[in-house]
This record gives C-alpha cells, sequence and structure tokens, in this order.
C-alpha cells in the first residue's frame, strides 16, 4: 500500500512539475543564440528554492512521507532540469559563445545552491 | 470536456511525460542507494535520451516529440536535488566529493550529449532509423493485421 501511494505521489508530483517547467520554457526561452534561456534558468531556480524551503519544513516529524514524495521526488525534480541544460550548453559551445557558456553555466549552479541554502537554513534556525 | 481536453493535449502529454521520468528516477535511486550516483545516472540517462532522438524526434507528431524531450526527459533529469546534495557535501566538509559531483555532472551530461549525437549520425548513415525502413515495418504490421483480420485494410 504505501508503495502504491508512493508511486501515484511521485507520478502526479512530476505530472506538474513538468507541466510548470513546459509552460516556462514554452513562454520564455527564446532562440538560445540570441538570448539567454530564461524560461529553464527560471524553472531550476523555483525548484532549488522550493526544495529547500520543503526539505526546510520536513526538518519537522509532523509532515509525512507522502508529502516528500509528492513534493521532492515528484514535483521539485520534475520542475528542474538538468537534460535541457546540459543540451543548452552544448548548444551554446557548438556555436562558439564561451563566454554566454560560462556565465550561464555558473550562474545557475552558483543561485541554485544559494536558493536552496537560504530558506533550508532559515528553517533550521526556526526549528532548533 | 472533450474538446477541450484535445486543444490542451500537449500540455497533458508534457505532464505525462513528466510523471514516466519521474517515475523512472524513482525505480532507478531505489535500486542505485547511493543517492549522489543515482541522480549522476539519472542526468547522464536523460540527457543521452534527449540528444540521441533529436533527429528522429522530427519525424514524429510534436506532441509525441514534447512528451519524450520535455517531459520525460526533463523529468528524469534534475537540478535541484543536484544542487542539495552539492550543499549537503560542502556542509559535511567532503569537498572532493563535492568537486566530482559537480564537474562529473556538468561534464559527462556534455560527454553523453555529443556521443548521443555521434551515434545516432552514424546509425542514420547506416539508415538504422531511416524512414524507409520505418514504413517497411509499418507495411509489415498492416499485413500482418490484414492476415489477422481479414482484408478490409488499405
Amino acid at each position: 500500500m504505501s508503495a502504491l501511494s508512493d508511486i501515484l505521489c511521485v507520478f502526479l508530483g512530476g505530472c506538474f512539475g513538468a507541466m510548470l517547467r513546459g509552460f516556462l520554457s514554452a513562454r520564455f526561452d527564446g532562440n538560445i543564440l540570441e538570448s539567454y534561456p530564461w524560461g529553464t534558468f527560471a524553472a531550476n531556480m523555483a525548484a532549488s528554492l522550493l526544495l529547500g524551503i520543503g526539505m526546510g519544513a520536513m526538518l519537522s516529524p509532523a509532515v509525512p512521507r507522502a508529502f516528500g514524495m509528492f513534493f521532492d521526488v515528484g514535483f521539485c525534480a520534475a520542475l528542474s532540469t538538468f537534460s535541457s541544460l546540459a543540451w543548452q550548453i552544448a548548444e551554446l559551445l557548438r556555436n562558439k559563445f564561451y563566454a554566454r557558456t560560462l556565465v550561464y553555466a555558473f550562474a545557475t549552479f552558483a543561485f541554485g545552491l544559494v536558493l536552496f541554502l537560504i530558506p533550508y537554513l532559515v528553517f533550521g534556525v526556526f526549528m532548533a | 470536456m472533450g474538446g477541450f481536453l484535445r486543444k490542451q493535449m500537449h500540455i497533458w502529454c508534457v505532464a505525462f511525460g513528466g510523471g514516466l521520468g519521474a517515475l523512472t528516477r524513482y525505480a532507478i535511486s531505489s535500486i542505485i542507494e547511493n543517492g549522489v550516483l543515482a541522480v549522476l545516472v539519472c542526468n547522464i540517462a536523460g540527457s543521452f535520451l534527449l540528444a540521441f532522438f533529436v533527429e528522429l524526434r522530427k519525424r514524429v507528431h510534436p506532441d509525441f516529440d514534447r512528451l519524450v524531450s520535455v517531459g520525460f526527459c526533463g523529468g528524469l533529469s534534475v537540478f535541484a536535488s543536484f544542487s542539495r546534495n552539492a550543499v549537503f557535501e560542502i556542509s559535511h566538509g567532503r569537498f572532493l566529493l563535492f568537486l566530482l559531483n559537480v564537474f562529473g555532472n556538468f561534464a559527462l551530461c556534455l560527454l553523453a550529449i555529443l556521443l548521443a549525437e555521434y551515434i545516432a549520425e552514424k546509425s542514420a548513415a547506416r539508415k538504422f532509423f531511416h524512414p524507409s525502413r520505418l514504413s517497411l515495418l509499418v507495411s509489415k504490421f498492416r499485413r500482418l493485421g490484414r492476415g489477422i483480420f481479414g482484408g478490409r485494410g488499405q
């Protein structure tokens, strides 16, 4: 029973995450050679921030396991993507936009870390 | 209701692909105990799939293309868990693992994309995925279907 509810939670979370990411990338990703792919960037950043909030909330034992499955394994993971990121980096490198590649990769990496860390630390302070 | 469902078909395709990708990632992470390694494997697999079918995807229905590329590959690969792992590695003082994780993810996913494109190009040159071969397969199935269900098919 637990396995079935896990599967359902992960699937539903994945559906919602992918829908939101699909909307963001369809709306805000332009031609990669003309501008930064803001949609994918926003999806990754939002996912990191929400995962930080979720992990912080999950420090409390009152939060059920199903929420972790839905939010962490399902929603946040499907909202963020690494395959599109790697594809965009490869495309930028192929067209010899080296500076833009570095800025995009480093910004995604650094802001992703920071946006996860801040809410997680805030929750840790309030929970302690 | 039916009209609404049909008009929004591309959205449901992305959602369904994302759900399937998330389930696949869940299965992989339950097989591979190490969380960091599981994320790495999922990211490499997602990147490889995305690049491998890039030529083939132009020949299928755009909704199916979205299901695979935006939905499944995006749901399979993950950035949020990667940054969480990186943060936890730094906070536990495992700097070597942190560096391995970061460079492993970026470098191996790029390599996976290049490798996938190379293999796809090779197999296209050998006409492995050539349309003529696909249509041959389709006509074989049609003939089989006519054999089973009688000769009313086209």
